[in-house]
């Protein structure tokens, strides 16, 4: 998402992993922090800890002159002059909308819309999140010791 | 022209909304969802009780195995049919070698397996379609958002007792000690990746 956002080449500027709240070989908690190209800073987190089937999550991008949020399916714009809200999304509606992309893709010959080669792309990023998480825990237990 | 879907994986922990893909997919046109495939035969049969698919399997190679719709549709010519489509999880990518724990070299992989084949592989990263990613990209083009900070949480259900109650599982394995892939089934020249 962060690189759909910037279209930039971007960087892990710093990660940590936790698999406490479930204690399974798997993290169910990251948060990872990236810089863009140009210099755009961003802050990922997924966690898989939510007590039932629902979701928690909040995305929000801002700047000097506007902050858009999104949370609970509301889309806020905060400018100077005020609020808008905006039309927002229920969580599985971009995911009927994919795959229906995807399928028309498809029929028509068309290459993927989206495809794996962005995925190398995202992939990359998460290598490096892991090897920044592993050199911070190396470090912390150094510094521990 | 119908596009016929074999679905793999399909209580991958990550696949909360795996059977909301399902069911989508039984109510397009021109769709048919004709097995579902899990390593699990509880959670198998539920899925595909969910979505109405009487073909199920535990491994891949079963769900695509003779006789059966996807070879029905080989026996029909690529001229007549467009593909077959095999729908995986993350942790299934069918490439050519061991996993290395490396998940760049595993998509890399992937990726060019894909171009060998001449196979298409969408990766849908469906959070791009929605209207916070839209209105983002059109505020990041205009300088009203600069310099930007960006800030994407996101939490899903988990936890042993939410992930039964879901139809779900933790199949997935430590980064260092991912599993072999399985081979990919010889019907499919595509393959969608539901990923996180």
């Amino acid at each position: 998402m962060f690189l759909h956002l910037t279209g930039e080449p971007t960087q892990v500027t710093g990660a940590q992993l936790s698999r406490r709240a479930h204690e399974q070989p798997v993290e169910d908690y990251a948060s990872v922090m990236l810089r863009s190209a140009s210099g755009i800073l961003g802050t990922v987190e997924v966690g898989n800890v939510f007590p039932r089937n629902g979701t928690d999550g909040e995305w929000k991008i801002a700047g000097r002159d506007a902050i858009l949020t999104m949370k609970d399916g509301v889309m806020k714009l905060a400018t100077a002059e005020g609020d808008e809200t905006l039309p927002g999304a229920d969580v599985t509606a971009p995911y009927f909308i994919a795959v229906r992309d995807v399928l028309d893709h498809w029929k028509r010959g068309a290459p993927p819309p989206i495809s794996v080669h962005d995925w190398v792309r995202a992939v990359q990023l998460i290598d490096q999140a892991y090897e920044c998480a592993e050199q911070y825990s190396t470090d912390a237990g150094a510094i521990l010791r | 022209m119908t596009i016929r879907v074999a679905a793999t994986e399909v209580s991958h922990w990550h696949a909360l909304n795996d059977a909301s893909y399902l069911r989508h997919l039984v109510a397009m046109p021109h769709v048919e969802l004709v097995a579902v495939q899990d390593s699990d035969a509880g959670l198998v049969a539920r899925r595909a009780a969910e979505v109405g698919v009487r073909r199920r399997s535990q491994t891949t190679e079963r769900c695509w195995r003779r006789p059966g719709p996807i070879s029905s549709w080989r026996s029909g010519g690529i001229a007549r049919w467009p593909a077959s489509l095999m729908i995986c999880s993350i942790s299934v990518i069918p490439s050519d070698g061991e996993a290395t724990g490396d998940q760049r070299a595993e998509v890399e992989a992937v990726a060019a397996k894909a171009a060998r084949l001449n196979a298409s592989v969408a990766v849908p990263l469906a959070q791009r379609y929605g209207p916070f990613a839209t209105r983002a990209r059109e505020l990041l083009a205009s300088g009203a958002v600069w310099p930007a900070v960006a800030h994407l949480r996101s939490d899903q259900p988990a936890g042993a007792r939410t992930l039964r109650s879901l139809g779900l599982r933790v199949d997935a394995q430590p980064r260092r000690g991912r599993r072999r892939v399985p081979p990919e089934p010889r019907a499919a020249t595509g393959w969608i990746c539901f990923s996180t």
